[in-house]
């Protein structure tokens, strides 16, 4: 309950000067007491102790989020002279330093999340569709992988019917007892081997399709997925940050960096609340299409299935001419369950 | 008896699949590039990538969203997100241009003066898109087999492509659904644009 009060709060406007609720400041103490324990560095360090803390986090093995794969491109505050003496050196050294701190909030702010004692910004309804996609995806990885096996199963039958074919057409020319009933089984083998060449031709265009969907067009989305939960990350450390300064004692420097803390946040929070709008379309656009592909191949495979099984050559055929599914043409190679891997 | 009959028929299966890996192994795998395909709506996308996908270009309805097709050619496969071109999802294009590493202008040749603009202010916008500048560009100029289709030379000159796309790797072609083999060529050429692109990369 509290966790979700919080996480309602989180998404109104943070006033500057506010002070937080008086029912928030046990959590607070109680979050800085336990970062302190936590972390070796506490809240109020200065800028060299936080590089520290960012290069101590890397060596722990933590991944880095945030400004180390989106260099910051914010103007520097010295002068042009400044700017002249330091080079290239600098730049770089102001990138690694804005890439250290931001890789310290982030890290702060995850292991204050893990420990149950940072606020998170939920949005209750795009994580539920997000767990939904993840847990779709996983469930046609099941049925890609059984439509694999199924192309594997049916292609070995295959060769088993045509040397069976082979073999009794072989024995007919031998036999002349038995020449009938060897060429009449040699025939039907063989009929049953193209028929099933047909229906290896609709499974396999089946498995590619699921392939394509699962692997480019669920995974388009989710790219974005985790893109947004990034910035959710960095929208929530930067957050915590200025709650913290606003708490803290007024004076003519700490109300510096309040204004510095306000203005980053707000950029985090722009780039979180962009991604949260790009998921939420993504998500909408990838519920069409998928529901559009799948009621194809679905139609696709049940026709051809059950014309298989029917013995229907004729409404077999037309499954395929129905979906104008072209099969490779007599002495090109034949398609391969191994092509599928 | 059956059971033992049963038995050799499942060992004689295991036995052919087993020689059909041994014999086979995997086919080495064609490099796949990963495409985006924009143009307004009813300038022939899904059409023409169907026919390439050797599906029916027959029944095809506006694309709402998005779909990708793994459109496969005899020396690359291109996985090719195709976007919907009508007004109000254009405005969500830029959305799904990260990852790409080519991209296909389809443009309707016969489309009205005002909808030619509208594919004109299109084309400038993705060409400068942060995401989509780098990239080669594929831009097919459809419906080449309509009377009122302008030419290649007419479309280039109205699109302004030699002054603003200098120093861009493009590539303007005509096409229609009823010439497949000028259309394959076409995309041969994305193909080997993308080829370059990829020794460049190994270069550095």
């Amino acid at each position: 309950m509290t966790d979700g009060i919080l996480g309602k709060a989180a998404t109104m406007e943070i006033p500057i000067h506010g002070n937080g609720e008086a029912g928030q400041l046990p959590e607070d103490d109680g979050l800085e007491q336990d970062l302190q324990q936590v972390m070796v560095s506490g809240p109020n360090l200065n800028e060299t102790s936080i590089v520290s803390g960012g290069y101590g986090g890397s060596g722990d093995g933590l991944i880095p989020t945030g400004s180390g794969r989106h260099p910051s491109h914010s103007t520097s505050p010295s002068g042009p002279g400044d700017e002249v003496a330091r080079g290239i050196a600098g730049e770089k050294f102001d990138i690694v330093k804005k890439w250290g701190i931001n890789t310290y909030k982030c890290t702060k702010q995850l292991l204050s999340e893990r420990f149950g004692r940072g606020s998170r910004t939920v949005d209750l309804e795009l994580e539920l569709q997000i767990e939904l996609l993840r847990e779709t995806k996983r469930k046609y990885e099941s049925v890609l992988q059984l439509g694999r096996a199924l192309t594997a199963h049916l292609y070995s039958l295959l060769q088993t019917q045509h040397a069976l074919g082979d073999a009794f057409a072989d024995l007919s020319q031998k036999s002349p007892e038995l020449q009938e009933e060897f060429g009449y089984n040699a025939e039907t083998q063989k009929l049953l081997c193209k028929n099933g060449e047909t229906l290896l031709g609709a499974v396999n265009f089946f498995v590619s399709s699921i392939n394509t969907l699962v692997t480019k067009t669920m995974e388009d989305t989710l790219m974005t997925v985790k893109q947004y939960e990034a910035a959710r990350l960095e929208y929530d450390a930067y957050r915590t940050d200025l709650e913290e300064l606003s708490l803290g004692p007024r004076d003519a420097g700490t109300r510096g960096r309040l204004e510095s803390a306000q203005a980053t946040f707000q950029t985090h929070r722009d780039k979180y609340e962009k991604l949260r709008g790009d998921v939420a379309i993504k998500l909408k656009f990838l519920e069409e299409n998928k529901i559009k592909v799948m009621h194809k191949q679905l139609l696709l495979f049940h026709n051809a299935v059950s014309a298989y099984f029917a013995g229907n050559q004729k409404q077999l055929e037309q499954t395929l001419q129905q979906f104008n599914i072209k099969l490779r043409p007599p002495g090109a190679e034949k398609p391969s369950w191994l092509e599928e891997q | 008896m059956s059971d033992l009959r049963i038995t050799e028929a499942f060992l004689y299966m295991d036995y052919l699949c087993f020689r059909a890996l041994c014999c086979k192994g995997p086919p080495p795998a064609r490099p796949e590039y990963d495409l985006v395909c924009i143009g307004l709506t009813g300038s022939g996308k899904t059409s023409l990538l169907s026919e390439l996908c050797s599906e029916s270009p027959e029944n095809v309805v506006s694309t709402t969203g998005f779909s990708i097709k793994a459109v496969p050619f005899q020396n690359a496969v291109l996985n090719v997100k195709e976007l919907g071109g009508a007004d109000n999802i254009r405005k969500y294009w830029s959305r799904y241009y990260q990852g790409s590493q080519g991209v296909i202008f389809v443009l309707d040749s016969a489309s009205s003066e005002d909808d030619l603009e509208t594919a004109r202010n299109e084309l400038h916008s993705a060409l400068q898109h942060p995401q989509l500048c780098t990239l080669p560009f594929l831009i097919l100029a459809n419906h080449q087999d309509k009377p009122a289709a302008r030419s290649v030379q007419e479309i280039k000159k109205y699109f302004e492509l030699e002054p603003l796309a200098r120093g861009k790797r493009w590539i303007l072609q005509p096409c229609s659904l009823d010439d497949v083999d000028t259309l394959k060529d076409s995309f041969s050429q994305l193909i080997n644009l993308l080829e370059e692109k990829d020794h460049e990369a190994v270069r550095m």
